[in-house]
């Protein structure tokens, strides 16, 4: 009886000891995360380097930025084949629409990365390397920041004021004091991208820009700027961001344009894209499969956009290489995010053949000679129709055939006060819509609306 | 050796001071029924002690016991019998009387078994045989219609998936709403385990055979469930395992065999003739008569011109009418896919095998099972085999040692049905067009230009048959535990617990058509671990202070750990079409890994007290951490009290001759819900990747978030009257929600991606009333007939909610002063009878013209924007206000026959999806296909009063609206059978102990209040219908024989 008395106490002994060792071992394991935390150069590289990886979401640039600025125009539709975009194609789109809140989504996530970036104090390392890294940062939070006031902002839309009218809350910090800011109005929205654009290019430096050109060099700093400033029409920004980066690229010679497209080599041309690779890719997804997936390739070529963007008879790009009917009879943008799987295409988020065209417009008023040169020195090398005249319809009509698919066409005609024309009733298309409509700036996604309190929703989708 | 029966009907222990120095003596016998055949498994105690024995398979016991001391005799439906023992006793031989049921005794938290007279709380235990009446592979499903205040919603038809059950109510917004499941004691892992979130989800439960189950216990109130403190707070499911029986050695054969079908029909898919009748209006208003905004090419209203007029113009390119044409050539045929993909008379088959066998020192149980059920759709069953054995043993008159495992592992071919994937093949139902032939050439129609090229879709004949997507799951649940009797009154137990469950998930896809044609075919391997391992350590102390001060104390630790670990390995381009390892990929590899635990550590004390069994007092304190909360948050106190009073024993009732039982209660307690993910109370980032270079991504939001509190309040009234033919109860309940652990939404703006992070934020109240009822009509020896029922009401309101906490959806709302999750929606006023335009009502606030404020009113302007339509609360959500069982048995002369009704109601259910199976679009309608309810309610010329608005009208008719807002009521025969049991006369002449046969039908019939409701009413407990496989009705033979 002793004996197991003895042993009873024992085991006591030993599981209560068991059990209360335990109340400090309660600290769960961290195996494939860690806290938010940047000490060194190299977490600060990666927490950059996170930013370009929401960038290159398909929720944002890797497909729906794109796709918004294309199927909501005369280049494109959505044909219904899964589904997709449809509310785009007929510009039906409410605050609801999940496509819509995943750009903003993703955007911002950008933003986020960025912001935990810049705000990264005490980072050992090499200080000019950090502040590049932290340069980058400031301008991926103003091209961040310029799509989503190219998206969400009111400027287009009657009677909201045009640049007082609500731009996007500019956010500067994560997590910060203020969890949330309210919508700036576009006009100071635009002043805080060039102001971040400003510091962005005083902290970086030529030496550490990338090679590979798929994170932002200085280059694409100006570039940025460029675009920006076009879009605002702001022809003496864009035409100094633009003199800063003329000469340093190459336009693709016509005999190259169409392998610069299926080539996993980085153009000469191109400033800056965001890397797509066989492991590591938007899939099905991504930008290519639904230009001209089997399954989904709900984004189809409108029938007359050939004839309607006037491509000359040898123009390179709308060789059937580029642009054709696929064996179900639909015209398909061929060219442009060709790989198919694994969808290993880079996104060409800024290409010099850009920066030229707002060059070029941004001399029209100034130096007209020197505009139409720069302006033919596209169509001269995609063996199309140069120009005799340097004007806004003939640059609006050689951006429509160089940046064709690649989500310009509706700021291009948004921020000359175009109409957006009807194509074709027989199309899920939106059938025409007049310039001021509401629909020209999306909703506020629900979310943001509610869950900020200092949102607003744009004029025209309830509240 | 009194918890040689656990968990079934035994005898109560009284507690009166030993005799010390007795002369010890063995006393046997035999004891039998009142015909005198031997009564096996008879309770033989020595009074006041804890020693006894039981009776072998022939009645024979054998007892130590001393002279004056008395031993009782006790068997389930026997009166008990007391014999004292005095000197000359040398044997005791007794005939049992058959009598009135003995006082049951419950199993409570942590094992501790008492009688009703001794409990404060609401506890209901579901026996056996009920738990055998569905013959489902999923265990919960078994408490449906049994247990009032408990409701059960399946996700998915296909056998093995999980199953939400409900008590109560719902008590939390974000975190976990699913009862703690307890087996033998010890808190198991739960819930879904499959290995992807798009297909059939796996449930844990379903790896354990009903076969092997004694009872389940669901605890509901705060004085049962407070002991698990921060675990109890949407109750308990306590599931006790079989345990060997004392007698012979026993074999027990169960087979049962039977069809399964869709329980409902479900919504009708268009054939090709309807579809094309649709396609020619939506046509006709939108390029015809340009009085619906036509635009007037189309110039006559008749079939040819407008078939003439697609095949005339570019209409003729597009696919859709590709497809056409191509069914036209065919003869218009008729190809029925919704019967394509149902696997109607669906098998399923279940046998089980144990043997048991014990005498007064030790005893085991050991059984193996086998089960095949196949699902209604195409492409997926499941399969499992488990092993149980259990053995317990007196290692002295102090020690005993009980072990434990269940070992089993299915097969689940799960079905990729968790959203509209193009490989869905309950989606096929509705979105393949009827105008395609599902076959080319005799094999499922894959063709690129007579099936890709017109659907865009899978063909899921193809895919759901040769795609795989295998769950392979293998659990084993071990459990040691050692009783260390210290003395009469002092108990010792410690239970070490060890629940690994494994599993092996497989998908693959062909690269001959469907997901896997772009990749040239994918296969993912993904292994998952859950290791668990709990710790239990129970001191119990049962004393009697005086005569009548009867007390039970227990002091207890829990320690327990979770640990998951996941490996998961990817390629494409495969080799050829039948390799389906990761060995036949050539591209695209991908492999990850990860891991994560959870750790819970607790401390109970446990106070049950009671004067004579007349007024009983109890508590509970626990102290109990949870690794998911930040570290000087991680801890918190939880605790119980409850009282009642047994009115029955008082003096004054012993005239009142009808009454046995009458029962006062009233308990209040606190406990916790910690359900949230691992480690988000910080702020993380993850390793994802940018140019083959490591990028950190911003995946935790970080946030202070405590444990949530509830706070429950009880009262009781309970009754057993007429010779305990009439039993019930009464009671009324209030569980209050404290923090809530809520996913607040987070603004775009807040910058993570992510979207929500978790605050503690609100509270909510849920109220109702409880009942159960059961009389026994007639109780003669060879006939008797029996109803029971039980019935429960919840009314749950938010009661704090912060303004920018608000969840607002499209559908949606959780706010201060309305339901949880109240469907809160714009208010469908039907479609314009002379333009077949949808219409809502404004509903926009009506404000006082002269202070401005809104004076209640709501403007009852009809519109055909929905933009205008305001969302107004509905008052309702879509958890029943009510719901309840009857059921009915009667026997005769061996034969019985009995049912079970479940009904439910009081709530709402949202068609999620309308927006495709009642489109007025063309867009969506000539791709793919539409409900019957379009063909039959849509608009079609001026006068008609329509449910569904005109075709080509398009797609705002199905915005979110009341439109699709259904009342939820329902009443299902949840269960009839028929059987016969042998005479035992007969049996023993074929060498058996007993043979019964039955055949049960489940889900037989069904009844919904809303006719729009084509859906079945058991949906997914967020209310919304889905397209997963639907719950299903069987009938089952089932043959029993023990020998």
């Amino acid at each position: 009886m002793k004996k197991y008395s003895l042993i009873a106490i024992m085991a006591l002994f030993t599981v209560t000891l068991f059990n209360s060792c335990s109340k400090d071992s309660l600290e769960p394991t961290l195996a494939d995360t860690v806290a938010v935390d940047i000490k060194t150069a190299a977490d600060l590289r990666q927490y950059v380097d996170g930013a370009y990886d929401r960038m290159a979401a398909y929720q944002y640039w890797g497909r729906n930025i794109i796709i918004a600025g294309e199927v909501r125009a005369d280049n494109t539709f959505a044909n219904l084949n899964s589904g997709r975009f449809i509310t785009f194609s007929q510009m039906s789109y409410d605050s609801q629409n999940a496509d819509v809140a995943e750009i903003m989504t993703f955007a911002y996530g950008a933003i986020g990365n960025a912001n935990v970036s810049i705000h990264a104090d005490d980072v050992e390392g090499d200080q000019a390397e950090i502040n590049h890294m932290k340069g980058e940062a400031y301008a991926i939070r103003a091209l961040a920041h310029f799509d989503l006031v190219r998206l969400f902002g009111q400027q287009h839309v009657s009677g909201q004021g045009g640049m007082s009218a609500l731009g996007v809350s500019y956010a500067t910090s994560f997590k910060g004091d203020e969890l949330y800011v309210p919508r700036s109005t576009v006009e100071q929205t635009k002043q805080f991208i060039y102001d971040d654009l400003t510091t962005a290019l005083s902290l970086m430096s030529s030496s550490f820009n990338d090679s590979q050109k798929l994170r932002i060099t200085t280059h694409a700093v100006n570039a940025i700027k460029s675009r920006v400033a076009t879009y605002f029409r702001e022809y003496s920004v864009a035409r100094s961001a633009s003199e800063a980066v003329i000469g340093q690229f190459q336009i693709t010679p016509a005999d190259n344009v169409v392998d610069s497209w299926a080539s996993t080599v980085v153009s000469p041309s191109s400033i800056f894209e965001l890397a797509q690779s066989d492991i590591d890719n938007n899939g099905i997804n991504g930008i290519g499969n639904i230009y001209r997936g089997n399954a989904y390739g709900d984004i189809q070529v409108i029938d007359a956009f050939p004839t309607d963007a006037e491509f000359g008879p040898n123009d390179v790009r709308n060789s059937d290489d580029m642009i054709r009917t696929d064996n179900n009879n639909r015209l398909r943008n061929m060219g442009k995010y060709p790989m198919g799987a694994p969808y290993s295409d880079n996104i060409k988020v800024i290409r010099y053949e850009e920066i030229v065209l707002n060059y070029a417009e941004a001399l029209i008023e100034t130096n007209p000679a020197l505009a139409l040169q720069h302006l033919n020195s596209i169509p001269e090398r995609r063996d199309g129709t140069t120009y005799s005249v340097a004007n806004m319809e003939n640059i609006l009509k050689e951006r429509r055939k160089e940046l064709a698919f690649e989500g310009f066409r509706f700021d291009d005609l948004a921020r000359m006060g175009r109409n957006l024309p009807l194509i074709d009733s027989n199309i899920p298309h939106h059938g025409g819509v007049q310039y001021g409509q509401h629909t020209y700036a999306f909703p506020i996604p629900n979310r943001e609306v509610n869950a900020n309190p200092l949102s607003t929703q744009n004029f025209g989708y309830g509240n | 050796m009194r918890t040689k029966f656990s968990g079934i009907l035994t005898l109560l222990l009284a507690f009166a001071v030993q005799l010390s120095f007795a002369q010890q003596k063995t006393i046997s016998g035999t004891v039998s029924d009142d015909t005198g055949m031997p009564l096996p498994g008879v309770n033989i105690v020595v009074k006041g002690t804890t020693a006894g024995t039981q009776s072998d398979f022939d009645g024979n016991y054998s007892i130590n016991t001393s002279v004056g001391q008395t031993l009782e005799f006790s068997y389930v439906g026997f009166e008990t019998v007391e014999r004292p023992v005095t000197a000359s006793t040398t044997s005791i031989n007794l005939q049992m009387v058959a009598g009135a049921a003995l006082e049951e005794v419950v199993v409570t938290a942590y094992g501790r078994k008492r009688t009703r007279n001794e409990l404060t709380g609401s506890v209901v235990t579901v026996g056996t045989e009920d738990i055998q009446k569905v013959p489902f592979v999923s265990v919960e499903q078994s408490l449906q219609g049994r247990v009032a205040g408990l409701t059960v919603n399946t996700t998915s038809g296909v056998p093995g998936a999980s199953q939400q059950v409900r008590i109560r109510g719902i008590q939390s917004v974000n975190a976990s709403n699913e009862p703690l499941y307890v087996i033998d004691g010890v808190p198991v892992i739960q819930g879904n385990v499959s290995g992807s979130t798009s297909v059939t989800s796996m449930n844990v439960f379903a790896m354990i055979g009903s076969d092997n189950i004694e009872s389940i216990t669901v605890l509901k109130d705060a004085v049962s469930t407070a002991p698990y403190g921060a675990s109890g707070s949407n109750g308990v499911i306590m599931i006790t395992t079989k345990t060997g029986k004392v007698g012979k050695t026993r074999f027990s054969l169960a087979a049962s065999t039977g069809v399964i079908n869709n329980a409902r029909e479900g919504l009708l898919a268009m054939d090709g003739f309807q579809k094309w009748e649709m396609v020619q209006s939506g046509l006709w208003n939108t390029l015809g008569d340009n009085n619906y905004g036509g635009t007037g090419v189309i110039t006559s209203n008749t079939e040819s011109a407008i078939y003439d007029h697609i095949m005339n113009t570019g209409l003729a390119n597009q696919p859709h009418y590709r497809a056409l044409a191509q069914w036209t050539n065919d003869g218009r045929p008729n190809y029925d896919w919704t019967r394509e993909v149902t696997n109607r008379d669906a098998l399923m088959q279940n046998v089980d095998f144990s043997v048991t066998q014990g005498d007064e020192k030790s005893n085991l149980y050991a059984a193996i099972g086998y089960n095949y059920t196949e699902a209604t759709v195409i492409g997926s069953d499941f399969e499992r085999i488990n092993g149980a054995f259990k053995y317990a043993t007196q290692l002295n008159d102090k020690f005993k040692l009980t072990f434990s495992a269940n070992i089993s592992n299915a097969k689940q071919n799960a079905a990729l049905e968790n959203a509209a994937y193009f490989s869905n093949p309950n989606l096929s139902k509705y979105f393949l067009s009827p105008w395609v032939n599902p076959y080319h050439n005799g094999k499922p129609n894959i063709d690129p230009d007579l099936y890709v090229a017109f659907t865009g879709m899978h063909n899921t004949l193809f895919t759901a048959v040769e795609n795989i997507r295998l769950n392979d799951v293998t659990k084993a649940l071990q459990s040691t535990a050692i009783e260390y009797r210290i003395n009469d009154k002092l108990t010792f137990n410690t239970i070490f617990n060890v629940d690994y469950t494994l599993n092996y998930y497989k998908d693959y896809w062909s690269p001959l058509h469907g997901d896997g044609l772009a990749s040239g075919g994918v296969i993912q391997e993904q292994s998952t671990r859950y290791f668990n391992y709990t710790s239990q350590n129970q001191l119990d102390y049962r004393f009697t202070l005086g005569e009548k001060h009867n007390f039970f104390v227990t002091a207890l630790s829990e320690f327990t750990r979770f640990k998951t670990f996941n490996l998961y390995g990817a390629g494409t381009n495969l080799a050829n079409d039948f390799m389906t390892n990761i060995s036949a990929a050539t591209d695209g590899f991908d492999a990850h890994s990860s891991f994560s635990d959870r750790t819970s550590l607790r401390y109970v004390g446990l106070l049950s007290y009671n004067f004579d069994q007349k007024y009983v007092l109890e508590g509970s304190v626990s102290y109990q951490g949870d690794s998911r909360f930040i570290k000087d948050q991680r801890f918190d106190w939880f605790y119980s009290a409850g009282l009642g009073w047994n009115v029955h024993r008082e003096s004054f009732m012993s005239d009142i001759s009808f009454i046995n039982e009458l029962r006062l209660k009233a308990g209040y307690g606190i406990t916790g819900n910690a359900g949230i993910n691992r480690n988000t109370y910080q702020a993380l980032a993850s390793v994802g990747d940018y140019n083959a270079q490591a990028a950190m991504l911003i995946t935790g939001f970080g946030s202070m978030v405590a444990w949530e509190t509830g706070i429950k309040r009880d009262l009781g009234l309970e009754f057993t009257l007429w010779d305990r033919r009439i039993k019930g109860n009464f009671g009324y309940y209030s569980n209050e929600t404290q923090d809530l652990l809520m996913l607040a939404p987070l603004g775009m703006s807040a910058q993570f991606v992510g979207g929500s992070a978790m605050q503690n934020l609100g509270d909510m109240t849920n109220k109702g009333f409880e009942a159960e009822l059961s009389v026994d009509v007639i109780s003669t020896g060879d006939f008797n007939w029996n109803i029971n029922g039980n019935f429960s009401t919840v009314d749950n309101l938010v009661t704090r909610m912060p303004e920018d906490a608000n969840i607002v959806t499209a559908t949606r709302v959780v706010q201060t002063g309305y339901k949880v999750w109240e469907w809160y929606l714009p208010e469908w006023a039907g479609v314009n009878p002379q333009t077949g335009a949808p219409q809502w009502y404004t509903n926009t606030p009506i404000l006082d013209p002269i202070t401005g404020d809104p004076t209640g009113e709501l403007d009852r302007t009809i519109t055909e924007d929905i933009a205008e339509a305001e969302q107004i609360y509905t008052g309702h959500n879509a958890l029943p206000s009510y719901s309840g069982g009857i059921s009915t048995r009667f026997d005769y002369k061996g034969f019985f026959l009995e049912g079970t009704l479940y009904f439910a109601g009081g709530h709402k259910v949202y068609e999620d999806w309308a927006g495709y199976t009642h489109t007025a679009d063309m867009g969506r309608l000539l791709p793919y296909n539409a409900s019957t309810e379009v063909y039959n309610g849509t608009w079609r010329q001026p006068g008609d009063v329509a449910t569904h608005p005109r075709m080509g009208s398009g797609l705002m008719g199905t915005t979110a609206s009341t439109r699709f807002l259904y009342d939820g009521d329902y009443i299902r025969l949840r269960d009839i059978g028929f059987g016969y049991t042998f005479k035992p006369e007969f049996v023993q002449q074929m060498g058996l102990d007993g043979m019964s046969i039955a055949v049960r039908g489940t889900n037989l019939f069904t009844w919904t209040k809303d006719s729009r409701l084509k859906w079945d009413p058991e949906i997914n407990a967020d209310g919304f219908t889905n397209l997963t496989t639907p719950p299903v009705k069987s009938v089952v033979f089932q043959l029993n024989v023990n020998f």
